[in-house]
């Protein structure tokens, strides 16, 4: 409960960690899942990531304003975020660069938590993508829980995997059966695997208020129709929507990016419209983008069109004042 | 049950804590600030009709305001000065250690009373309804052609209980008040509503008229009234109606108010009956606390506004609370939504306090900032505190002298040569007190924020002075020997032992 000098004289709970701390602790969820089937590597490439967009945030601030940020969480979120965009076997300057940028340069001196343009975590992604595809896509090959930990040091020596993206990006059904991808024994990003626990997340995020509902599900809705409606397995039509859903990190990014209530439009018609939109623009980069995922940079594109509705066209959406259908 | 649903939150509550808790009176302090403005009216100045040292009676008229309205005295009493009292007028009175019985004007017959009749008992017993008049508020409904009316006692914030408590204990009253002003502007009565949350006790019916129960979320009444208008109803404040029952019915003057006294630091939260201008420390020397408090309000916790301990309570006020505060650092705006996503009237308050900054007046029309109601939500269930309705009532303000330049450039059009009536200078501009002079524009600069804590700054400052003052105040000369406790220790039993005059006590 608070109190201001004009009304409302009490408050709902105030907090400077409001949304960040969920997401952070969501992700450390998936960190925790991690380390069961890949040991502590991805649990450093996730402190790594948190601890370096911190500090980055820190030092931007201390340099463009003089004082310290009044809500660091959020950039350990972005941090951890982008870290678990990449796969476990990633070198660990891979998270300090994608943090920092996300944070530094993304955030910090384009608005700060909310306001910048784009998503900080999604432009850290997108930044490494570019810049280090190689890596960025690296994956090892799956295994079972607590067997086969992946080495703390050099992993040159740990057998590659194939994720179901890319797998799909040559027009070949992925060998890993359905169960295996929902249950994190795909190969893929250190967050992205463990479908079922991000939909877990996604309960919690959404019963937080961290995350808006329609827009994960209108991302995810677009990305299944698009898959059903122009399949690239031969499988047929189901299981190429299906494997759309549950490859190339879809259920990840929807989740901790094209959900985030902070990038999100604040108009139901337009997340739903802006979510579709985004799953088009993450199918075609699947189609003909060189990278076997898309998602991100899909997110970042959207992201730059959702102030536009927000603020010069919301008159269009809702009068304010009068009688709504939602009554 | 009618359910309304829609945006809104549900606050939580404090109304148990006086809730189905016996009514008392305050007593009398020794000193009354008569306010010589009323809040609701921007251009009806008091001139006071009584001079320094005079003695006046109970109901007798100290002030005329210029719509013809008057201000009567709660007590017998000696006028001793005019006085500022943060920055806006007020007769003090000191009320007599003895009251007599008052001289009540000769009661009429509800069956045979003329509708001009009890226009004008409203006015010579000075019974207001929301800072207005109570006549000219019916006057209004009566060009608006309302064909019903409706007691309010939707209690619909945190800590007011006292509409519910005039139910439970003047239910007859509320009723036959409400079919006075029925009669008085030739609509029907209704009946009660209520908010469902508290209903719990409250009898079906009163007097043959229904207690209608509403089921929402806050701001319950604003929706209430908005599908009242659907049909042509109405509500009216139920202390406004006990008042004007009291003024046909038995000639009684409207001097007095049962408010709801609580707070975090309030050691036995009740509802009192108030004379109109006692100070509000006094109501919390009477219901004792259990430490120093750091702010008062007047009126509930979602619009009320942060009052000095000397600020008298009017007629209308029905909550006067008490707080320990921490404060705490303003945050920034992280895009969240919430405050969207909650306003019951649909707005896109960011946008409007965005627009307003930027001084993007034509997008605070798009954003049709006219709307907000100043309810307070969106500050309410802002996660990182902001205070958005402070800059939302700005708007509106600047939204309303927009559409009004628009509407005189229109009129100048069509009549070029037309010269603009100059408005009569408002009593509270000479003031400089322009933002009370509608209770949705009251908004003190505001740089911090603060929590419901116990760990606390130190009180507002106050010179030594004031602070005897304020120390002597309560111990009336009429206690008989006992004098209620003073600021800051916990008293379940201290109530002044002066005269009491209370309406309870009336039946
Ligand atoms: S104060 Fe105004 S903008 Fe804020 S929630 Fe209420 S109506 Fe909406
Ligand atoms: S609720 Fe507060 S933080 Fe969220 S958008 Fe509104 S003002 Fe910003």
């Amino acid at each position: 409960m608070t109190r201001t000098k004009t009304a409302p004289f009490v408050r709902q709970g105030v907090s400077s960690m409001a949304i960040s701390i969920d997401v952070l602790l969501a992700g450390l969820v998936l960190l925790a899942m991690s380390y069961l089937y890949y040991g502590w590597r991805p649990v450093l490439l996730g402190l790594i990531g948190g601890i370096s967009s911190l500090a980055a945030q820190i030092l931007v601030s201390l340099l463009l304003s003089r004082r310290l940020p009044a809500r660091p969480v959020s950039a350990a979120a972005y941090g951890l975020t982008v870290a678990l965009l990449l796969p476990p076997s990633a070198p660990y300057w891979m998270p300090m660069v994608g943090g920092v940028f996300a944070t530094a340069v993304a955030c910090v001196p384009l608005g700060g938590e909310g306001h910048s343009p784009f998503h900080p975590a999604a432009a850290g992604a997108s930044f490494l993508t570019i810049c280090f595809a190689g890596q960025m896509f690296a994956y090892p090959a799956p295994r079972a829980p607590m067997t086969n930990f992946l080495p703390l040091g050099d992993t040159a020596s740990v057998l590659a995997g194939t994720s179901p993206a890319s797998v799909m990006k040559n027009g070949v059904s992925p060998l890993t059966t359905l169960t295996e991808a929902v249950t994190g024994q795909a190969a893929g990003a250190i967050g992205a695997t463990f479908i079922l626990i991000i939909a877990a997340c996604a309960v919690y995020l959404i019963a937080r208020r961290a995350v808006y509902l329609s827009s994960i599900l209108s991302f995810l809705a677009g990305i299944y129709l698009i898959g059903y409606l122009w399949p690239r397995l031969s499988t047929g039509p189901i299981t190429s929507g299906l494997w759309e859903l549950l490859s190339g990190s879809a259920v990840f990014v929807a989740v901790f990016l094209v959900g985030d209530r902070r990038y999100a439009s604040k108009h139901f018609w337009v997340r739903i419209g802006l979510g579709l939109l985004t799953a088009a623009v993450c199918m075609a980069m699947r189609y003909y983008g060189v990278y076997e995922q898309g998602a991100f940079f899909a997110v970042l594109l959207i992201n730059a069109v959702v102030p536009l509705f927000d603020r010069r066209l919301t008159h269009l959406f809702e009068k304010g004042g009068v009688s709504h259908a939602e009554e | 049950m009618t359910i309304i649903s829609r945006r809104g939150i549900y606050l939580p509550s404090h109304k148990k804590e006086t809730l189905r808790k016996p009514v008392e009176s305050a007593g009398m302090p020794d000193r009354l600030a008569i306010p010589l403005f009323l809040y609701g009216e921007t251009d009806n100045p008091c001139v006071p009709s009584v001079s320094e040292d005079s003695r006046v009676r109970k109901y007798e008229t100290v002030g005329v305001f210029a719509s013809g309205f008057q201000a009567i005295s709660p007590a017998d009493a000696t006028v001793r000065e005019i006085r500022e009292i943060g920055g806006l007028p007020y007769l003090i009175l000191e009320p007599d250690e003895e009251q007599q019985e008052p001289f009540p004007l000769p009661a009429l017959d509800p069956k045979m009373v003329l509708e001009n009749e009890i226009f004008e008992r409203a006015n010579r017993a000075a019974v207001t309804a929301g800072g207005r008049p109570l006549s000219e508020v019916l006057d209004t409904y009566k060009k608006r052609d309302v064909i019903q009316l409706w007691v309010d006692a939707i209690c619909d914030e945190t800590y007011s209980t006292a509409s519910i408590e005039l139910l439970r204990t003047r239910g007859e009253d509320l009723v036959s008040g409400l079919r006075l002003a029925a009669r008085a502007i030739g609509a029907q009565a209704g009946g009660i509503l209520i908010s469902a949350f508290s209903s719990y006790g409250l009898p079906e019916e009163v007097d043959g008229l229904p207690v209608e129960k509403v089921l929402g979320k806050y701001p319950l009444r604003d929706r209430v009234r908005e599908k009242l208008a659907m049909t042509q109803g109405e509500l009216l404040d139920a202390g406004a109606l006990l008042g004007l029952h009291e003024a046909v019915i038995l000639g009684k003057g409207d001097v007095e108010t049962l408010v709801t006294v609580n707070g975090n630091c309030v050691a036995t939260p009740k509802n009192l009956w108030v004379a109109c201008g006692t100070p509000v420390n006094y109501l919390f020397d009477v219901c004792g606390l259990t430490e120093e408090p750091t702010c008062f309000l007047l009126g509930d916790a979602m619009t009320g506004r942060l009052a000095d301990r000397e600020d008298p309570v009017a007629l209308g006020t029905n909550t006067a609370l008490a707080f320990v505060t921490d404060k705490i650092r303003k945050r920034a705006c992280i895009n969240c939504g919430r405050c969207i996503e909650r306003c019951p009237q649909m707005l896109y308050p960011t946008e409007i306090a965005r627009a307003l900054d930027a001084k993007e007046y034509e997008q605070l029309l798009r954003q049709n900032a006219v709307a907000c109601t100043g309810c307070g939500v969106c500050s309410y269930v802002c996660p990182v505190g902001i205070d958005l309705t402070v800059k939302t009532k700005r708007a509106v303000r600047q939204a309303r002298r927009l559409l009004e330049e628009e509407e005189l450039a229109k009129a100048q059009q069509m009549l070029p040569n037309a010269v603009p009536e100059e408005e009569p200078k408002p009593v509270l501009s000479a003031f400089g007190r322009d933002d009370l002079l509608d209770p949705v524009s009251y908004e003190p600069e505001q740089e911090t924020l603060s929590f419901f804590t116990k760990s606390l700054p130190p009180p507002k400052k106050q010179t030594a002075q004031e602070n005897k003052n304020t120390q002597k105040k309560p111990s009336s000369k009429k206690t008989d020997g006992k004098k209620p406790p003073a600021a800051g220790k916990s008293s379940p039993k201290g109530k002044p032992g002066g005269k009491k005059t209370k309406k309870g006590a009336k039946k």
